[in-house]
C-alpha cells in the first residue's frame, strides 16, 4: 500500500494504509521536517524578537551559556545586534516559501513537458529531451548564479531562477515514467473510451506517476534550500535585511573567529533540515518503489 | 453453436478492404498487416486465428485506429463501418466511433485497468464521454454493465479498486467497460488467453450470452482452435500479415485447404489417444521486415515447390465463401 495512493485515492482502506505507512517513517527526520514546516508557518508567533530590531549596544552578544550571554537572546546577537534565534526562525519561512514556490513552478512546467514529450514521442520528445539533457549537463549552481546576477536579487527572481534550473529533472523523470505507463492497455482502452489526449495525460497517466513525483519533490526541497542559501551567501539571493539562512552564514563569515554563533547556528539549521528531507525522500523512495509493492 | 449469421445481404456491418498497416523501424519496413480483407455481418462471430506475431492484434488495433505511434502507420485500405470509411475520419470523429460503435477487450486484465481509479470510475468513463450521462444515471449505467457481465453485487463492486479483484473478475470488468456503451462490434483480442481454463469457459459463455441478447457482432482473435470451434461462425487464418484462408467454421475444420491451416489443425493435440510427440510446424514464422519471395509460408511448407518460392500465390475459391491463397491447395 503506497502513500501516493493516499495522496490521490478516496477509499478509506487506502487512507488507513497511508497512515500506517507514515507511522513507519524514520522518526527523527520526520520530526525535524515537520518542525521546520511548523516553524516556517507560525514563525512570527514563535520568534521572541523582531528579526529586524537591532540592539546596537549589545551587538555580537554570545549565546546564553557563555559569558555575557543572556536567556533573552538564547543564541546571541549578530553583527548589528539582531536576535540570531528569531532570524533563524523567520529564515525558515524564506527557505520554505522559496522551495514550495519554485517547486510548484519548475515542477509544474517539468511535469507538463514530460507528459507531452512522453505521450506524443516523435519530434516533440526529441526536442524537449535534448534541451533537458543540455540543462542537466550544465553546472546548475553556476547557472542559477548567472541568472540571479543578471536579473538582480529579489525573492521573485530567485523563484524564477530556481524553477528554471529545476524543471529539467521533473521533465526527465515524468517522461521516463510516462514511457512505461503509456504502454499499459488501460491507456489504449481510455482512447477507446473516447478520452482526448489531455484527459489521458491528466486523468490516467499523471496519478500513476504521483508517487515518484512526491519523492522527487521531497528531495528537491532540500536541494532548493541549499541553492537558496548558496545564492544568498554569494549575495545573489534574498536581498537584506530579509533573514535568510544563507545570507546569515555569509554575514557572520568575517567574525568566524570571534563571534562564531552568527554563522554556525543557521549553518546547523541548514544541515539538519536538508539532511532530514533527504533521509525522508530516500525512505519515501524505498517505500513507494513499485517493485516492493504487491500487485 | 446457436445462431447462424444473419443473412449476408446488402452491406455487412463492418467491411475491411485491403488493409495495410506497416511499422517503420530501423531494421526496415515491417508489414504487419499486408492487404487484409474481410467482412463481419450483423450478429456474426468472426474468428481470426494465427501464430503469435502474424498480425492479428495489429489488425484489431488498426480497426480501432489505435496502432502504436509514431512507428506504426495504416498505409492503405478501407475500413467501412455501416458504409463509412473509418480511415477517412478526423481524430475527433474517430473518437466518437471508438467504444461507442466498435469496442475492444484486450488480453491482459492486469494492465487493462488503471490501478488508481475505482472500477466504477473506469466503467463510467466511456458512458460519460460518449453518451454524456451524469450523476445517478451514469452510476446506474455502470452498475448495469457490471450486471450484464454477471458480477455479483454490482453497486458495491463499483467502489472497488482493481487490485481488490481476481484476474477473472478484472477481465469481466474490462468486458463491462467495453460493452458499457452497447457497441455494435466487439473485438476480443485474445480476451480469454490470460484466464485459466474454468474461468475461460465461463467468460466465453458470458460473451455468447451477450452476443445473443444484444445481437452483438464479435471479432474473436485467438490462437486456440477449441475456442474457434465453440464460438465462431466464420474464420480467417492469418499468416505473416495476410489472410491465407477463409471459410465457415464447419468448412475449415472439415476441409482445410491451405497447407498452413492443415498444419495448424494437426498441431492441436488430440484428446482421445496418446501421442508420443506433439505435431509442430518446422521452422519459425518469417521476420516481417524480410519476407521471402513468393509465398511467405513456402520455406516451412511441406508442399512447396519452385513456383511457390518464385511467385505470390493467387486467391483460389474452394467452395462458395471458402477460399485460400495457395498454389498447391490440399485436396479435401
Amino acid at each position: 500500500m503506497a502513500v501516493g495512493t493516499q495522496v490521490w485515492g478516496k477509499a478509506k482502506v487506502r487512507m488507513r494504509g497511508g497512515l500506517a505507512t507514515v507511522r513507519r517513517a524514520p522518526r527523527l527526520p520526520l520530526a525535524i521536517a515537520l518542525g521546520f514546516v511548523l516553524v516556517a508557518v507560525f514563525g512570527d508567533l514563535l520568534a521572541p524578537h523582531s528579526p529586524f530590531e537591532a540592539i546596537v549596544s549589545a551587538r555580537l552578544q554570545p549565546p546564553f551559556w557563555m559569558d555575557k550571554g543572556s536567556l533573552g537572546h538564547p543564541l546571541g546577537l549578530d553583527t548589528v545586534g539582531r536576535d540570531v534565534l528569531s532570524r533563524i526562525i523567520l529564515g525558515a519561512r524564506v527557505s520554505l516559501a522559496a522551495a514550495v514556490a519554485s517547486i510548484l513552478l519548475g515542477g509544474g512546467v517539468g511535469v507538463a513537458l514530460g507528459l507531452v514529450s512522453g505521450y506524443y514521442r516523435g519530434w516533440v520528445d526529441a526536442l524537449v529531451m535534448r534541451i533537458t539533457d543540455g540543462m542537466l549537463s550544465l553546472p546548475l549552481l553556476l547557472l542559477a548564479l548567472l541568472f540571479a546576477v543578471a536579473l538582480g536579487p529579489s525573492f521573485t527572481n530567485l523563484i524564477f531562477v530556481l524553477a528554471l534550473v529545476m524543471w529539467a529533472r521533473f521533465a526527465r523523470l515524468v517522461r521516463g515514467e510516462v514511457l512505461s505507463w503509456r504502454e499499459k492497455d488501460f491507456v489504449a482502452l481510455a482512447r477507446v473510451a473516447g478520452a482526448p489526449p489531455l484527459a489521458i495525460m491528466w486523468r490516467h497517466l499523471f496519478p500513476n506517476i504521483l508517487n515518484s513525483l512526491v519523492v522527487l519533490a521531497t528531495l528537491q526541497v532540500g536541494w532548493v534550500i541549499i541553492v537558496e542559501a548558496s545564492l544568498s551567501f554569494l549575495g545573489a539571493g534574498i536581498p537584506p535585511p530579509t533573514p535568510s539562512w544563507g545570507s546569515m552564514v555569509a554575514e557572520g563569515r568575517s567574525y568566524a573567529n570571534t563571534a562564531w554563533w552568527i554563522s554556525v547556528f543557521p549553518g546547523i539549521a541548514i544541515v539538519l533540515v536538508v539532511m532530514s528531507l533527504n533521509l525522508l525522500g530516500d525512505w519515501l523512495r524505498d517505500t513507494l518503489d513499485p517493485r516492493q509493492r504487491q500487485a | 453453436m446457436t445462431t447462424k449469421p444473419v443473412a449476408q445481404g446488402a452491406t455487412p456491418l463492418l467491411q475491411v478492404d485491403d488493409l495495410r498497416t506497416y511499422f517503420f523501424t530501423r531494421w526496415g519496413v515491417v508489414k504487419s498487416v499486408d492487404g487484409v480483407s474481410f467482412s463481419v455481418g450483423r450478429g456474426e462471430i468472426f474468428g481470426l486465428v494465427g501464430e503469435s506475431g502474424c498480425g492479428k492484434s495489429i489488425t484489431c488495433l488498426s480497426l480501432m485506429r489505435l496502432v502504436p505511434q509514431p512507428a506504426g502507420k495504416i498505409v492503405g485500405g478501407r475500413i467501412l463501418f455501416e458504409g463509412r470509411d473509418l480511415l477517412k475520419l478526423g481524430e475527433s470523429e474517430m473518437r466518437r466511433y471508438r467504444g461507442r460503435h466498435i469496442s475492444i477487450i484486450l488480453q491482459d486484465p492486469m494492465t487493462s485497468l488503471n490501478p488508481v481509479f475505482t472500477v466504477g470510475d473506469q466503467i463510467a468513463e466511456p458512458v460519460r464521454l460518449h453518451q454524456r450521462a451524469r450523476g445517478r444515471d451514469l452510476w446506474d449505467r455502470a452498475a448495469s454493465a457490471l450486471r450484464l457481465l454477471r458480477i455479483p453485487d454490482p453497486e458495491t463492486r463499483l467502489g472497488d479498486y482493481p487490485h481488490q479483484m481476481s484476474g477473472g473478475m478484472r477481465q469481466r470488468v474490462v468486458g463491462a467497460i467495453a460493452l458499457a456503451c452497447e457497441p455494435h462490434v466487439l473485438i476480443a483480442d485474445e480476451a480469454t488467453t490470460a484466464l485459466d481454463a474454468t474461468i475461460q469457459a465461463q467468460y466465453l459463455a458470458l460473451l455468447q450470452e451477450v452476443h445473443e441478447k444484444k445481437g452483438l457482432s464479435i471479432i474473436f482473435v485467438t490462437h486456440d482452435f477449441g475456442i474457434v470451434a465453440k464460438m465462431c461462425h466464420r474464420v480467417a487464418v492469418m499468416y505473416a500479415g495476410k489472410i491465407v484462408e477463409m471459410a465457415s467454421v464447419r468448412e475449415l475444420f472439415d476441409h482445410p485447404a491451405h497447407p498452413y491451416t492443415v498444419a495448424l489443425l494437426d498441431a492441436v493435440p488430440p484428446l482421445d489417444y496418446r501421442v508420443e510427440r506433439l505435431a509442430s510446424i518446422e521452422g519459425q514464422p518469417p521476420q516481417l521486415y524480410k519476407l521471402p519471395s513468393g509465398c511467405s509460408f513456402s520455406p516451412r511448407c511441406p508442399r512447396s515447390d519452385s513456383l511457390c518460392v518464385r511467385e505470390s500465390p493467387p486467391q483460389v475459391t474452394v467452395d462458395g465463401g471458402h477460399w485460400a491463397t495457395c498454389w498447391r491447395l490440399v485436396d479435401a
